[in-house]
């Protein structure tokens, strides 16, 4: 893999992190660490492919629990705990709008809206995450970075694909490893994992060791 | 098993660090993933001017294409064995606080060694907020000094001369384009890191 200079500008372009912290100061940069680590968290339990419409995470710069940021757009429910974030986002009805504050506290506001919102006013007293449409993006004053997709594989940076069943499995599967430097798949395939893959020998990789998916890599 | 005596300070320091200061979405993380994380610390403290023969133990790249210090090994067993990391069932490990963190203060008020390196491996651990563990341990399985040995299989020692001199060529250029700002060490690391995993493709249509 090249360590090219056109990699680099097109990720500084959109250097979320970075610009967290120009939008905000030290609060930013701590802040972006702390929403990341809520994003990832929630989807831990609420995978994204599981997200009825869309979701959006918001981490106030300086708010209070008592004056939650999203306070604004409607009901708010509380919540104590990454499981409690998880099944209210699991039963968001279809084409909902789902926002989840993160509190000082440890605790969570959930708001659902109909009608979407313009996230860049939220943004100026926050730093906020919006998955749609299988895109990531973060906002943060007026910095607006849709996050590299680092993989065709990962519906979000943030979480970790999950499958519907076995076919969704098999069809991962050889995604994955047709860029594989497991040692066990580089003995199975004839000429190696850098070489040309055209069938598997029938051992040890039996699960997937069959004509058509090897077939299907090529 | 390795006497007290033969636990490296650093290395030692280091697993408290890394299992005291990873972010939680990261917890609980597997042997393999506490070199990667001690390895990628070490890199970063390489970028930032710290002299590869200060790091205090060193590391080589396995034949399955893992940086691994047999040092900082011993030292991860040490702390299991002083029940500061717990073994879940399922082979992952996790903190026992508050015993590690009140191990990791006492080795912090020992000198100020200790408080240098701790954001290098801090934020080795935060870069798994932004890019997940594999694709980590990909951008790192191709970095100068591990591709090679990685494809053909080798054992070999990391960090030598040439590596050094590669890994500082290639974080000047990040530097140069994303601008010096002294305080910001993850946007760095996890630019660095993408630059290997993103294809020129993907960059170019914005995904």
């Amino acid at each position: 893999m090249e360590f090219n200079i056109e990699n680099i500008t097109s990720l500084a372009s959109r250097a979320y992190l970075s610009n967290a912290r120009r939008a905000f100061g030290d609060a930013g940069a701590d802040g972006i660490k702390a929403m990341l680590d809520a994003v990832k968290l929630i989807y831990q339990r609420c995978p994204p492919e599981s997200l009825a419409g869309t979701l959006t995470v918001v981490f106030g710069i300086n708010s209070s629990p008592l004056a939650p940021i999203i306070a604004g757009l409607g009901q708010l429910a509380t919540i104590q705990d990454y499981a409690g974030v998880g099944r209210a986002l699991v039963a968001s009805q279809k084409d909902s709008h789902d926002f989840v504050e993160i509190c000082a506290d440890g605790s969570f506001r959930h708001a659902v809206v109909v009608s979407d919102i313009d996230l860049t006013v939220l943004a100026q007293t926050a730093i906020v995450y919006r998955f749609e449409g299988a895109v990531d993006r973060i906002i943060a004053k007026n910095f607006v970075d849709f996050v590299p997709k680092i993989s065709p594989l990962l519906i979000s940076n943030f979480a970790v694909p999950t499958l519907a069943g076995l076919e969704a499995a098999l069809d991962r599967y050889l995604e994955l490893a047709l860029e594989t430097q497991c040692t066990i798949l580089a003995r199975a395939w004839e000429g190696g994992v850098d070489g040309p893959v055209l069938f598997s020998r029938t051992s040890p990789n039996l699960i997937c060791g069959t004509r058509w998916s090897m077939r299907s890599l090529c | 098993m390795a006497d007290v005596t033969d636990i490296v300070p650093a290395a030692y320091f280091d697993c408290l660090v890394i299992a005291n200061d990873a972010p939680k979405s990261v917890l609980p993380m597997s042997v393999v993933e506490m070199h990667l994380f001690s390895y990628l610390g070490c890199v970063l403290g390489l970028f930032k001017g710290k002299a590869i023969g200060e790091w205090g133990y060193d590391y080589a790249v396995t034949s399955d294409g893992f940086p691994f210090s047999a040092p900082f090994e011993e030292a991860r067993k040490s702390l299991m064995r002083g029940g500061m990391l717990e073994s879940q069932d399922d082979g992952l490990f996790r903190p026992h606080q508050p015993d590690l963190a009140a191990e990791l203060d006492t080795i912090l008020s020992l000198g100020s060694w200790a408080s240098e390196r701790r954001p290098w491996l801090r934020t080795a651990t935060e870069c798994a907020l932004a890019l997940p563990m594999g694709s980590i341990r990909f951008a790192i399985n191709q970095t100068p000094g591990v591709v090679m040995p990685v494809r053909l299989g080798q054992r070999r020692q990391l960090l030598d001369e040439d590596d050094v001199s590669l890994l500082y060529d290639e974080y000047k250029i990040v530097s140069a384009v994303l601008g010096s700002d002294a305080e910001d060490t993850l946007s760095p690391a996890v630019i660095w890191l993408s630059a290997r995993i993103l294809r020129n493709e993907d960059v170019e249509v914005g995904i």
